[in-house]
């Protein structure tokens, strides 16, 4: 990957918050550059180039950044366009109503990852993110528009209040998936025995459209490019929002 | 010019005359091969002549389900109308008559980068009475439409692109016979071409039309210059004695290289048994250069 690479180099633990470094907002830019930009980190502000080293190269192009022992925040949060991969671990609401681009994460993601920001109305509303491992709760609150994968398990409240979009969690959820959800689709890698709370069970079927999904997930390596079916157990809901959501879970 | 022969065949100095069309492309899928052509032959049937059609649309070529959006077998449709106005209106009927009804099917955009798209799902989605769901994935949309075998799958829109229609030539044959043969001859050297269809049954015309008829109410009548049963009546026949059957290809593709390359490839066929298979000449219809400006002569076709 060429592009501008970001890695850590503060103190193990630093919390930072990363919704700053996005790809459109430092194209162009030079090093030296962004290495002068303030940074909030650990309840005070300081400079990108104090927790990272950082290589030449357009973030246009592309960003890596490997957090290495560090809480990284918001990262590719609002992001618009552009592409960043990060090798290892993030925090809290990565691609947090993220609109465009492609956000990767190799390792684990925390809370709310392609969800709200605090105090804003909408989640997610284009792109991609890509999640490796696991994933936190709320993941794609009040999501519009887009795909989350997560090869791992998420937590609760998945796909909550979700509006449109699509979450695909490889190892499943944890309890109220799809609560408050409105439009969209979240679906689950592994078998759904209980239908879950406020939804009606829709019955098992081969889904065409999931074929078009895996086409469009080509190249990404992620759980759903590998599950040879498209067969899943629909569950239609939130029936309190109206019921024109959707859990499909693989069988 | 001098005269032109292939394989003996005589080649006449003259020209097609072809006009500018609007076209786009669809790719139907479906479950099993039989279902493609099923669906296929309904959204193409009816479809030969834009004047009295509305359209002129056909299979442009089968694909493998490698090359589908949904991994099944499918194919690509070409259809052209004269205006992408006239295409929203037809294309989205027969989509929704044609391809909807059809068990299994969907239907995707064939033609994705234009700066004028028309609606495909996107006209048919209130069908699904608020159910239907929309997805999208990358920079396509798509409709599910719940329908009584499972969902409709069929992308929000099309674009569409300039075309020509009315690329053409004429086999002159010793018998009826023959100048089927020859025509089939030809429609298989054509139809593994990319960019072009052939509108008409089987690829072939047999009814080719002179401008207008002694009947007012007639826009267009049968090419009195080209019957052979007229020959002895018509003073203005083209038709030598020996000729007794004429059979016309008429050719719809995307630009002037597309039609040129596929006239040039049927002809070729048609006069591959020369004069021994009654092939004796080959000939094209123009309108005296004022119907279009897309003008094929057959010397510079076949030179």
């Amino acid at each position: 990957m060429s592009g501008l690479t970001l890695t850590f180099r503060g103190d193990a633990g630093t919390i930072v918050d990363m919704s700053s470094l996005l790809p459109d907002r430092l194209a162009g830019q030079t090093a030296e550059d962004i290495a002068g930009l303030p940074l909030p980190c650990g309840g005070g502000v300081t400079t990108v180039g104090e927790m990272f080293e950082l290589s030449t190269g357009d973030a246009a192009e592309a960003m890596l950044i490997r957090p290495g022992e560090a809480v990284l925040h918001r990262i590719g949060a609002g992001m618009a366009s552009g592409r960043i991969l990060v090798e290892g671990d993030v925090g809290s609401h990565a691609g947090a109503g993220m609109s465009g681009g492609l956000l990767r994460i190799t390792g684990n993601a925390g809370d709310a990852l392609g969800g709200a920001l605090p105090g804003l109305p909408l989640g997610m509303r284009g792109g991609l993110i890509s999640v490796g491992g696991s994933a936190g709760d709320r993941v794609a609150e009040r999501m519009r528009r887009g795909i989350v994968l997560v090869d791992g398990m998420v937590g609760v409240y998945a796909a909550g209040f979700m509006i449109a979009g699509t979450l695909a969690a490889g190892g499943g959820c944890g309890p109220h998936p799809g609560f408050g959800m409105r439009r969209g689709t979240l679906l689950m890698g592994r078998r759904q025995d209980a239908v879950p709370d406020g939804f009606a069970d829709g019955g098992t079927r081969d889904w065409l459209f999931l074929h078009l999904l895996r086409r469009g997930l080509e190249g990404t390596g992620s759980w759903f490019e590998r599950a040879g079916t498209t067969r899943a157990h629909r569950f239609i809901g939130d029936l309190a929002e109206g019921g024109h959501g959707e859990i499909l879970a693989m069988v | 010019m001098a005269e032109m022969r292939i394989n003996g065949v005589r080649i006449e100095d003259t020209f097609a005359e072809a006009f500018p069309m609007t076209y786009t492309r669809l790719v139907i899928t479906a479950d099993t091969p039989a279902w493609v052509d099923a669906a296929t032959s309904s959204l193409t049937g009816f479809a030969t002549s834009v004047i009295g059609c509305g359209c002129e649309a056909a299979v442009e070529r089968l694909l493998t389900p490698e090359e589908t959006p949904d991994s099944r077998p499918g194919a690509a449709v070409m259809i052209f109308g004269m205006s992408s106005g006239d295409l929203a209106k037809l294309v989205v009927n027969r989509v929704g008559q044609c391809i909807m009804t059809s068990p299994g099917s969907a239907c995707y955009a064939g033609l994705l980068q234009g700066a004028k798209r028309i609606p495909l799902g996107n006209g048919l989605r209130y069908f699904g009475d608020g159910h239907q769901i929309s997805k999208k994935f990358g920079d396509r949309r798509f409709w599910r439409l719940p329908v009584m075998d499972g969902e409709f799958v069929c992308e929000d829109s099309v674009a569409v692109a300039k075309g020509i229609g009315g690329g053409n030539f004429l086999i002159l044959a010793a018998s009826h016979r023959q100048c089927l043969a020859a025509a089939e001859a030809a429609v298989a050297a054509i139809r593994p071409l990319p960019g072009i269809i052939l509108p008409f049954p089987g690829g072939v015309v047999r009814s080719g039309s002179k401008v207008g008829s002694k009947y007012k109410a007639l826009i267009a009548s049968t090419n009195t210059r080209f019957c052979p049963t007229l020959r002895a009546v018509e003073p203005e026949t083209l038709l030598s004695p020996d000729v007794e059957a004429v059979l016309e290809l008429v050719l719809d593709g995307t630009d002037e290289a597309a039609i040129r390359t596929g006239m040039r490839a049927g002809i070729a066929a048609a006069a591959a048994g020369g004069p021994a298979a009654g092939v004796l000449a080959i000939t094209a219809g123009n309108y005296g250069g004022k119907l279009g400006p897309h003008h094929f002569h057959l010397h510079e076709v076949m030179a």
